[in-house]
């Protein structure tokens, strides 16, 4: 069984709390080719919460969909896409599968590395950014 | 050069090849009088080609020749950098310091370098070269009897009096005067994040447009895309055209290069807006940008903690310094900036009791000297570009406000309620980043590590690293990078050693050397 808990995220309305991943099909695998609101919403979700999101493309046009290009990890079946992928998004990102259909994701999810947003330390974390002082600190990290 | 840039002499030497009042079409000044020409990186709306007073406050420069005495006259939010290289009785002037630089020996202030790497960009009008200095907001050159002076008036906005009438509603109608002006000679490019500000000028943006605005927006390189999603919600409400460029690893070498280039090798913040500014190359319109919009509206740094720790936070990326650079270099480089403030406090003896003081503090010392390159040195290389918060009578209608009002960013949601309370309730990326982030940035992807460990440790600033740091892993280099402190040490060495190259041997006097205590 794989330790990873996915959906697709152009086939539901929300991501239950159990979820570690969350699946974009790229155009040529039967997703969308564009943010909707509705997927926005859903990849909104998984950032908030730290989840994986791993786009399926079987071919070079998939990396140009915006919802592939913005997820973290591009699994594909295809060489020159591995190629083109690896070339904008960094090796590390990329997964060479033997089937990038949404069918076969459980065949190799588990290669997907856990985020740390499932940890004890992450959680506590999460609490302490609670309180104002801490959350002001950090939300002025990074302004211009 | 295009119209977004203007070179010029002042002094004898303005015969030849000198910016000229109501001179031929194409070198960007307009004529105020015969004897007075202004200057801005876009078209300066006729209503502020009234007189010089005028044209200053749009924040245009102000170029006036008489007789015997030629005078530059700087614009007053001082966002727009103008720099001067004095030489005898003339000066020369130029929106590029590379103009000012392109040929003869120069020489490092390595005092501006110190502040690069304590601060972000070089402080009080130093720049990284010595002999050319930025002029600061309503600062003036002027050359008379064979020779330069610099004179600095009191600058206005320090004197806008807070008033507990002053109201929203009067900065909503400064601003929609300001874009509605814009309107008239620019279609409007946003460059949209998941902010506040960029929020708000494509709000009002788009009931000034005369064609629809297009927006685009790109990746800060935070590990996580909310910037990116939050933008296309906001897209979405304002019903606008939008497009998210996505950066590419394979060219973040470039994107360093392209950016240190374009910012004249002055800071290297925001090498992550590179790939927009490549997308909308050869894309008519003018890019409006959210420069002080968290200073003037966001109420950045107008509570809180007193005024020496507020000092040491604009000093930040020194915290854990000695994982990066040799404890000698580190005790260099903060006592050089620490000397840069206290010859700020001397130049701006006026803020330090304002009732903004925070404010016009962090504004001289990080928005105007490093964080303008962003809009004035990249995006204007080839686009019109206008910075709405900096205008003049929304500045002051929002200096009017008294500080308090603007605590926590209260006046944000206000001033985008007026228009549109849905857009104003929406949250943005920065309130919703979990913590720690979850995911790695862009450059702590293991090409990107091996391009900027390249370009740090090839090149004289090596020896600024501390003992062993050339010699770690990637691991190693990934964690320094994956730290904002230590990745903004890492990128200005980098843009360190970008500067020795294109400047070679023309390089005079002390070398890195001076930078060690």
């Amino acid at each position: 069984m794989s330790t990873h808990a996915h959906v697709r995220a152009d086939a539901v309305r929300t991501v239950g709390p159990a979820v570690t991943a969350v699946i974009v099909p790229g155009p040529s695998c039967g997703g969308p080719g564009d943010l909707g609101p509705g997927l926005v919403r859903i990849l909104i979700d998984a950032d908030v919460r730290g989840l994986q999101t791993v786009a399926l493309a079987s071919a070079l046009t998939d990396l140009d969909a915006t919802p592939v290009a913005l997820a973290r990890f591009i699994a594909t079946d295809d060489d020159a896409t591995a190629a083109e992928a690896a070339a904008r998004a960094g090796a590390a990102r990329v997964l060479r599968v033997p089937d990038a259909s949404p069918d076969a994701v459980d065949d190799w999810i588990d290669r997907v590395p856990r985020v740390e947003s499932r940890t004890l330390r992450r959680r506590v974390r999460n609490v302490l950014r609670g309180f104002a002082p801490v959350r002001w600190a950090y939300e002025r990290m990074g302004t211009r | 050069m295009s119209p977004q840039h203007i070179t010029g002499t002042l002094g004898p030497g303005a015969a030849a090849g000198a910016a000229v009042p109501g001179a031929a079409a194409g070198d960007g000044t307009a004529r105020i009088d015969a004897d007075t020409a202004a200057w801005a990186p876009r078209t300066l709306h006729a209503a502020h080609l009234q007189d010089a007073e005028t044209a200053r406050r749009a924040d245009a420069l102000v170029i006036r020749r008489g007789a015997e005495r030629d005078e530059l006259l700087g614009g007053i939010s001082g966002a727009v950098p103008v720099y001067v290289a004095a030489d005898g009785g003339s000066a020369r002037f130029a929106s590029r310091l590379s103009a000012l630089t392109a040929s003869g020996p120069v020489r490092a202030d390595w005092n501006a370098w110190a502040d690069v790497l304590a601060v972000g960009a070089p402080l009080g009008g130093k720049t990284t070269f010595q002999g050319v200095r930025r002029l600061q907001p309503w600062e003036s050159v002027i050359a008379e009897a064979g020779s330069v002076r610099f004179e600095r008036a009191h600058w206005p906005w320090l004197d806008v009096a807070p008033d507990a009438s002053a109201r929203i509603e009067d900065v909503a109608d400064a601003l929609t005067t300001v874009l509605d002006q814009l309107a008239d000679d620019h279609s409007f490019l946003s460059l949209l994040s998941g902010g506040w500000d960029s929020r708000i000028l494509a709000l009002y943006a788009g009931r000034a447009a005369k064609t629809p605005l297009r927006a685009y927006t790109t990746s800060s390189d935070t590990g996580i895309v909310l910037e990116e999603l939050i933008a296309a919600q906001v897209a979405h409400r304002l019903g606008i055209d939008h497009e998210i460029v996505v950066p590419r690893v394979d060219r973040f070498c470039s994107d360093v290069r392209a950016f240190v280039d374009a910012v004249d090798h002055q800071t290297s913040y925001h090498v992550w807006l590179v790939p927009l500014l490549e997308r909308i190359a050869g894309t008519d319109g003018l890019v409006l940008d959210g420069l002080g919009g968290g200073l003037m509206l966001g109420g950045d740094f107008t509570a809180g903690d007193d005024r020496a720790s507020r000092v040491a936070g604009l000093m930040k990326y020194l915290n854990g310094a000695d994982h990066v650079l040799r404890p000698d270099v580190v005790r260099g480089i903060e006592e050089r900036t620490r000397a840069a403030f206290d010859a700020f406090d001397v130049a701006w003896p006026e803020i330090a009791d304002h009732p903004f003081e925070a404010t016009f503090t962090a504004y001289l010392n990080r928005t105007l000297p490093g964080i303008s390159q962003s809009p004035y040195g990249l995006v204007a290389q080839d686009h019109p570009v206008a910075t709405p918060f900096l205008a003049d009578e929304v500045a002051r209608a929002a200096l009017r406000i008294p500080a308090a009002a603007h605590a926590g960013g209260a006046l944000y949601p206000q001033l985008t309620a007026l228009l549109d309370p849905q857009l104003a309730a929406m949250p943005t990326a920065q309130s919703m980043v979990p913590w720690p982030r979850p995911h790695p940035r862009r450059i702590t992807a293991d090409e990107s590590v091996d391009v900027l460990r390249r370009l740090v440790t090839e090149g004289p600033a090596a020896a600024l690293l501390a003992n062993g740091l050339a010699e770690e892993g990637t691991a190693h280099w990934r964690r320094l990078l994956s730290r904002t402190g230590t990745q903004h040490l890492l990128r200005s060495l980098a843009m360190l050693n970008l500067w020795f190259d294109a400047y070679g041997d023309r390089i005079t006097g002390p070398g890195v050397e001076e930078l060690m205590s």
